[in-house]
């Protein structure tokens, strides 16, 4: 059990700095040929000399990833600004509930549904939205092909108004290193969870994230 | 290993603030942390995720190559 619960830790520390993780792996690949921190700075081919004369052990070596298929809703989000918020009167609980879409992928499952540049996602699922990570979260549980109930306050008339697609589907690349993968995501989707686990006679793991996002 | 015993639980992560309303239901569940509750919702256990550059390091221990 306890081993369980460790091994859940690493786990979700790993997906907690996942982003920031591979931020610092491409970082390491882009900068491949800079000279170490603390070096004097080479250029060109006696840089690369010196990356290729290091011992093999103290090579950064790009991990090895793979591809998956992942729910896709076409859209790019960010958080509104205060006075965005106070425009368009969204309702603020610890902070402001909503992402607005700022850009649209033509013909992508969003835009086919009506969804418009300006509009901002309130609810996925019954999910309330905070952050991109909650979007994030929510196409890592999903999958392509599903039907999933957007609930958007829209941009020209700050009507709320609830819009159903069909999720698509985009190619990611992760690490090919074994890694946990979430099932449900927020609390909407507890009792889901739970009966899940009642169902299967096993227990909950339940990641707990404070990250601001 | 790890990732083995972690399948077999059901796994939900969630963010705040929804895991401080949540944390209001399960006193004890550390945020940021992992909580492992049995199947009738008891809470069995929580354990605080040390700060991100510790994970970090951690993550550099286990996927490091040989």
């Amino acid at each position: 059990m306890k081993k369980a619960i460790r091994l859940g830790c690493v786990i979700l520390t790993a997906v907690l700095v996942g982003s920031a993780l591979t931020a610092q792996q491409q970082k390491t690949v882009k900068l491949g040929t800079e000279a170490p921190a603390g070096t004097q700075k080479n250029s060109g081919a006696s840089s690369q000399k010196s990356v290729e004369s290091r011992p093999a052990k103290q090579r950064k070596v790009k991990p090895e990833r793979r591809v998956l298929e992942q729910a896709w809703l076409g859209i790019e989000t960010r958080q509104p600004t205060p006075e965005e918020s106070k425009r368009i009167g969204l309702e603020t609980r610890v902070r402001v509930i909503g992402q607005l879409v700022s850009k649209l992928v033509a013909d992508g499952p969003a835009a086919k549904a009506g969804v418009r540049k300006g509009d901002v996602l309130l609810e996925l699922d019954d999910m309330e939205i905070y952050s991109q990570d909650d979007i994030a979260d929510f196409m890592a549980v999903s999958k392509p092909g599903q039907i999933v109930k957007l609930l958007l306050r829209r941009a020209e008339n700050k009507k709320q108004e609830s819009v159903k697609l069909q999720l698509g589907s985009k190619k990611v690349e992760v690490p090919s290193a074994p890694r946990m993968r979430w099932q449900y995501a927020s609390l909407a989707q507890l009792d889901k969870a739970f009966a899940a686990a009642k169902k299967q006679g096993r227990r909950l793991l339940i990641g707990l994230s404070g990250a601001e996002t | 290993m790890l990732v083995k015993a972690a399948k077999e639980t059901i796994r939900i992560i969630i963010r705040r603030p929804h895991a401080y309303i949540f944390r209001q239901s399960h006193p004890g569940a550390t945020i940021p942390g992992l909580s492992v509750l049995d199947k009738n919702g008891r809470l069995l256990g929580s354990v605080k995720v040390p700060s991100l550059d510790a994970a970090k390091k951690v993550v550099d221990l286990l996927t490091a190559k040989k």
